[in-house]
């Protein structure tokens, strides 16, 4: 029964890589804020958005080398904003958190949005990896 | 005091003109100042692109936009100064005076803007091929300019009353067009109205282009770059914004206004802004990362914030400007600050042209015992003292409704019999305890009449009517000698003689 569920659960996770990932980003947040140390949170949350947005900024970059100049700006603001909103918005809500009390209403929507922008930027820098722009990007 | 007062007693006179305001301001801003040039520039990119769906969404949107601004739009924009008109015909009327030809010109632009949106949705069809496509698509971006145009033009008259600026010791139209507030305020409205207009492009989407079309994620896409660009220039306008308003309280107002209510305003004001924009921001990001995952509702959120930081931002702007209506110049009860020193030597009655017939209902309630003559008496007190209250409480106030005056004497004085001494001795320093509200404009023996009118309305809560429910009646000379002398007359015949045309009704 338990095996079972698991490998349903494991084949739907499988299916899609995007969905590993944004399983690992909560995980990582859930973990941060069962631990609930703020100033811990703020670091490891803060190097785990720094480190992957290097790697978005990194990839991103090289392939917008790539398409050079037959890149309209538009389609360079796709290919970038993802991922910078969501390093900007994470470290938003990292600061959301520091100002106000844990438990606070703030501090709640700072976690919330910490989960879903450090889930967005692991996407985005996920597919930062492939070879085309994002589909219907035209 | 030329004018009868227009009273509403359970809205109030301000929630009148916010409502019809803020709906004015919505419509306005989302879908004409900001969708105008979105749809422009779908139109164009269609056309540059071979690309009709674009075309036949650009449409559909402008069709929508086309139905609210020209009924709702339109009649709003038209009720903003109706409503206050009747509500403040002095603050009008010096608006009028110094705006003269910006409001002429206005008036020409709006035209310009009606007949433009007219003639833009309906040659849309029959212009839609070569050389004509590119006139229309021209006619998009005039209609663009001009929507903007007449923004641009009330914005300076919004922050000519906040603050006149240099109109104070020059008195020009210039002088006055180009208040300290007009820029940052225009600078701030201009990216708002942009990112509103892409919140609900967004939001039409859905409407009008089908899920399984892959046409629907490249619009959402493409909308929510446009609200991507608007976003961080909302912030950037609104910080500007919200630099000025504080110096030019500070010019105005003195220390006395750094209250910790503004303070709070203020607070809450940035993070409420912040929020906004941090909702408009994760939408734009899943619409152009996940276009086809954004449901619907998702699309709701940054369209309440905006409009609920809209509505937020349309009350501080009337909240910093008290206790004035035009800043330094005249107050929110419409009197000109350089008159007070007059009203408060021969009092306010010895200016009315009207007074305000009390109604039946509202001379209930008086002490039992008394007789004829002592009733006659202390119903013409109470006619005087609601004179008073009319002329300088109940632009703000209302008797029972909202920001009733009676909540406010309850919740200070509590049930304890409110004499005229004590609510007297307050509204005597009203303004240096809540320096939103102006100083009494009357003399000492009107804050006693009106005391009298604040203690009867503690046992009469019949509802204060308007000059349009209960008609006015016209001060003759010997009433106003008799209210100046504080002698009652003899009769109440003749404290307020009717005149056949101005009776109640
Ligand atoms: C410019 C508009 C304005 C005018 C004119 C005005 N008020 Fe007020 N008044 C206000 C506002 C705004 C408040 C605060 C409302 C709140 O706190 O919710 C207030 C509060 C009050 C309070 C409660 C004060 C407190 O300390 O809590 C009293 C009493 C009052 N007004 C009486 C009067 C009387 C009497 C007049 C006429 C002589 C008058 N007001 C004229 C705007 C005005």
């Amino acid at each position: 029964m338990l095996a079972e569920t698991l490998s349903t659960a494991g084949a739907w996770l499988a299916r899609k890589p995007s969905r590993l990932t944004v399983l690992n980003a909560l995980l990582l947040a859930g973990v941060l804020a069962m631990i609930g140390s703020t100033e811990l949170f703020r670091f490891v949350g803060g190097v785990a958005v720094v480190l992957c947005g290097l790697a978005f900024a990194g990839r991103t970059a090289r392939r917008s080398m790539r398409v050079g100049a037959r890149a309209h700006p538009y389609d360079l603001v796709v290919l970038w904003a993802p991922g910078a909103i969501a390093i900007a918005l994470a470290a938003a809500a990292l600061m959301l958190m520091a100002a106000y009390p844990a438990g606070s209403f703030p501090h709640l929507v700072g976690l919330g949005l910490f989960v879903i922008e450090f889930a967005m930027l692991a996407l985005a820098t996920g597919e930062s990896g492939a070879r085309d722009l994002p589909a219907g990007a035209a | 005091m030329d004018f009868p007062v227009f009273h509403l007693d359970i809205l109030g006179n301000r929630g009148l003109i916010a409502v019809i305001a803020t709906l004015h301001v919505l419509v306005n801003h989302g879908l004409a100042v900001g969708m105008m040039p979105l749809v422009a520039a779908m139109e164009w990119y269609g056309h540059r692109r071979g690309d009709a769906r674009w075309d036949r969404l650009a449409y559909r949107i402008l069709f929508v936009c086309f139905l609210i601004t020209t009924t709702v739009g339109a009649l709003t924009g038209v009720g903003i100064w109706l409503s206050v008109s009747l509500v403040n015909p002095y603050s009008i009327g010096s608006l009028i005076r110094v705006f003269f030809w910006a409001w002429f010109v206005e008036w020409l632009v709006f035209i310009t803007e009606v007949l433009l949106i007219l003639a833009y949705t309906l040659t849309w069809k029959r212009w839609s091929t070569g050389a004509a496509k590119v006139r229309h698509i021209r006619l998009g971006f005039a209609l663009a300019f001009f929507s903007w145009v007449t923004m641009a033009i009330i914005v300076s008259i919004l922050g000519f009353m906040m603050d006149p600026g240099n109109w104070l010791s020059q008195q020009t139209l210039w002088s006055g067009f180009a208040n300290p507030i007009y820029l940052p305020q225009l600078a701030f409205r201009t990216p708002l109205a942009a990112a509103m207009a892409g919140v609900i492009a967004m939001f039409l989407v859905p409407f009008f282009v089908k899920r399984e079309d892959p046409f629907r994620a490249t619009a959402l896409r493409a909308i929510a770059v446009w609200t991507l660009v608007a976003a961080p220039l909302v912030l950037a306008g609104g910080l500007w914004y919200f630099s000025v308003v504080p110096e030019a309280m500070r010019e105005n107002f003195g220390v006395a206004l750094a209250s910790l209510a503004f303070a709070e305003w203020q607070q809450r004001f940035l993070e409420i802004a912040a929020l906004t924009v941090i909702a408009i921001l994760v939408v734009v990001q899943v619409a152009i990362a996940r276009p086809n995952l954004l449901p619907r509702v998702a699309l709701l959120v940054p369209f309440v914030a905006i409009l609920w930081m809209t509505g937020h931002f349309e009350r501080v702007r009337e909240f910093v400007r008290k206790p004035y209506v035009i800043g330094s110049y005249m107050y929110a009860n419409g009197f000109r600050v350089e008159d007070y020193p007059l009203l408060q030597r021969d009092g306010v009655l010895a200016y009315a042209t009207y007074s305000n017939p009390l109604t039946p209902a509202e001379q209930a309630g008086l002490p039992q015992g008394l007789s004829e003559a002592e009733r006659t008496a202390r119903l013409a007190e109470i006619q005087l003292g609601k004179d008073v209250f009319m002329t300088t409480c109940s632009r703000c106030h209302t008797g029972h409704g909202v920001n009733a005056v009676t909540a406010h004497l309850k919740r200070m004085f509590g049930d304890r019999p409110w004499e005229p001494e004590l609510t007297a001795g307050y509204i005597e320093s009203m303004h240096d305890a809540q320096p939103y509200m102006p100083p009494f404009p009357g003399n000492r023996r009107e804050l006693k009449l009106l005391g009298a009118y604040l203690h009867h309305l503690q046992t009469n809560d019949a509802p204060v009517p308007g000059a349009q429910q209960a008609g006015v009646v016209v001060v003759t000379p010997e009433a106003r000698a008799a209210a100046a002398t504080g002698r009652p007359p003899a009769t109440r015949a003749a404290a307020m003689p009717r005149t056949s045309e101005t009776a109640a009704r």
